[in-house]
């Protein structure tokens, strides 16, 4: 008997607590609405971080451009004269590793440069922070990549948006695409 | 009436289904650390793409502590890089699932907030579920612990943890908390589909039924020679795109009688297969799989080994066999 009554409330108590649970997930979900922008301080301190979920997956639209990173390089060649180099463009090159195998770790990398270019050009309050990764991943480009024969001083970031062919043109090559350039400053390289 | 409904929810269920979901959770993890063996400290080490004191002042901020908080060191990503390959293969073969459970939990939550950059939905969705399967009991077949315990039951003990163990309330309860952690697996499921359909539907891409057109061109998800064969057909693009939402806005209701959940199945194994293969998000997809895979009860998977093993059996298979 005893077993039957502990059954039947620990059966409440959880059913309880599952309903709470995901009444604030359904809350954190919802685009924004008065119930949610009221509560929304509680709301993220419950769910953050160990619920926290976003399952805008090609949502509400499907990214529909092409992002490349290009860098150019200030750099002083072996007899003295400071030279530029041209637009060195970071994101193909990798790409072409991904398209023949899609296996590799090159998947979680691209995905950083991605998501920092991605938040550069559209997010005016994160432009600081992804400037700052998108600095980190050319650091790491300049480590592992051959570099012209000189010395290095400074370095310029672009980041190329491409928006490609729209659907009722979608026999034509990318090359086609309306091309946007977001210019970052120099920055010293040593 | 009652006792139909005690005797319902303290009967453990899903079992086949949660162990192949912990099988396909394992393999993800095991397949992410091992892939990115080579790059484990340039996207999680201290001097990496992801600065380590970056993650310690968000993770302060954010009031949460990872593995990573126990030391700045090298050493620290080798040790969790290693100690999450073993913990996975063990967690594959069921062995002390229970535990093994627990760490995953620990090692992807650790790993997911060390650098949020590189992380996609199939991350997420692990990361959450793999909370809720620490109270449910997913070691119940094709595991070394399945089989130790069988093998225990031919000659018992008598030790005080075994009484403990077959005590009838603590087997209750733990079924209880088993059942109502598969559901909440299922409710979560049914949240990231259902949200992300509700929110297609506000784009005007998936409205004008062109949406996949532009997800497979873009040039991060798109496969050479592939894709290009999908744009040739106008009217599977507009099918398919449309579809997509509709499955993900409906998947929860689907579940709701046994024939459409088949249907839900079905639809969202080909839905990841297709976005594994056109799209390359085969993690992604891997997992979402697993998920899936949790939905079908012992029974229904009890009569699919039946419809198989007479599949087999039946005799034009049998003589094709001898001929070959």
């Amino acid at each position: 008997m005893a077993k039957k009554r502990i059954v039947v409330i620990l059966s409440l108590c959880l059913a309880a607590l599952l309903a709470v649970h995901f009444g604030i997930t359904f809350l954190y979900l919802t685009p924004d609405n008065p119930l949610r922008s009221k509560h929304w301080d509680k709301i993220y301190a419950y769910i953050y971080p160990y619920f926290s979920q976003n399952w805008y997956l090609f949502a509400p639209n499907p990214v529909n451009q092409h992002q490349n990173l290009e860098i150019k390089l200030k750099y002083i060649t072996k007899d003295g004269k400071e030279t530029e180099t041209n637009w060195i463009d970071l994101t193909k090159p990798m790409l072409q590793k991904l398209y023949s195998n899609r296996f590799s770790p090159n998947l979680r990398i691209y995905e950083f440069q991605s998501s920092a270019m991605h938040t550069y050009v559209y997010d005016e309050d994160e432009q600081k922070e992804a400037e700052k990764n998108l600095r980190l991943y050319v650091d790491y480009y300049l480590k592992t990549h051959p570099k012209p024969e000189g010395k290095i001083i400074s370095y310029r970031m672009r980041v190329v948006t491409n928006k490609f062919p729209r659907f009722n043109e979608r026999h034509l090559p990318d090359s086609k695409g309306k091309k946007y350039y977001d210019y970052s400053d120099w920055f010293p390289y040593s | 009436m009652m006792d139909k409904w005690v005797k319902m929810i303290t009967k453990e269920h899903a079992l086949i289904g949660l162990s192949l979901t912990r099988i396909f959770f394992g393999i993800a993890l095991l397949y992410e650390l091992v892939i990115n063996l080579p790059s484990r400290h340039l996207l999680w080490g201290p001097q990496g793409l992801a600065p380590y004191t970056d993650y310690q002042a968000y993770a302060r901020e954010n009031q949460f502590y990872t593995l990573f908080d126990l030391s700045s060191s090298f050493l620290l990503v080798d040790l969790i890089f290693l100690g999450g390959i073993v913990v996975a293969i063990c967690y594959i073969i069921g062995y002390r699932t229970r535990l093994m459970g627990i760490l995953m939990a620990i090692i992807v939550f650790s790993l997911y907030f060390r650098n949020l950059e590189i992380t996609h939905g199939g991350d997420n969705i692990l990361r959450i579920l793999l909370i809720y399967l620490i109270f449910a009991r997913v070691g119940a077949h094709f595991s070394i612990d399945a089989y130790r315990k069988r093998r225990a039951k031919e000659k018992p003990s008598k030790t005080l943890f075994a009484f403990f163990q077959e005590n009838p309330t603590w087997v209750a309860i733990k079924a209880v908390l088993h059942n109502f952690a598969w559901f909440a697996c299922i409710l979560q499921v049914a949240f990231l589909y259902f949200a992300s359909g509700s929110y297609k539907i506000m784009g005007e891409m998936w409205q004008s039924g062109t949406a996949l057109y532009y997800a497979s061109r873009v040039q991060d998800f798109y496969t050479p020679y592939l894709t290009e064969l999908l744009w040739m057909f106008e009217p599977l693009i507009v099918i398919m795109t449309y579809a997509t939402v509709i499955f993900q806005v409906s998947f929860p209701f689907l579940l709701l009688n046994r024939y459409t959940k088949y249907f839900a199945i079905f639809s969202a194994c080909s839905l990841h297969f297709g976005i594994a293969v056109f799209m390359g998000l085969a993690d992604f997809s891997w997992i979402m799989i697993g998920c899936e895979l949790m939905l079908l009860l012992d029974d229904e998977y009890r009569k699919i080994h039946q419809w198989l093993l007479k599949w087999i059996k039946r005799p034009k298979f049998a003589q094709k066999q001898e001929a070959a």
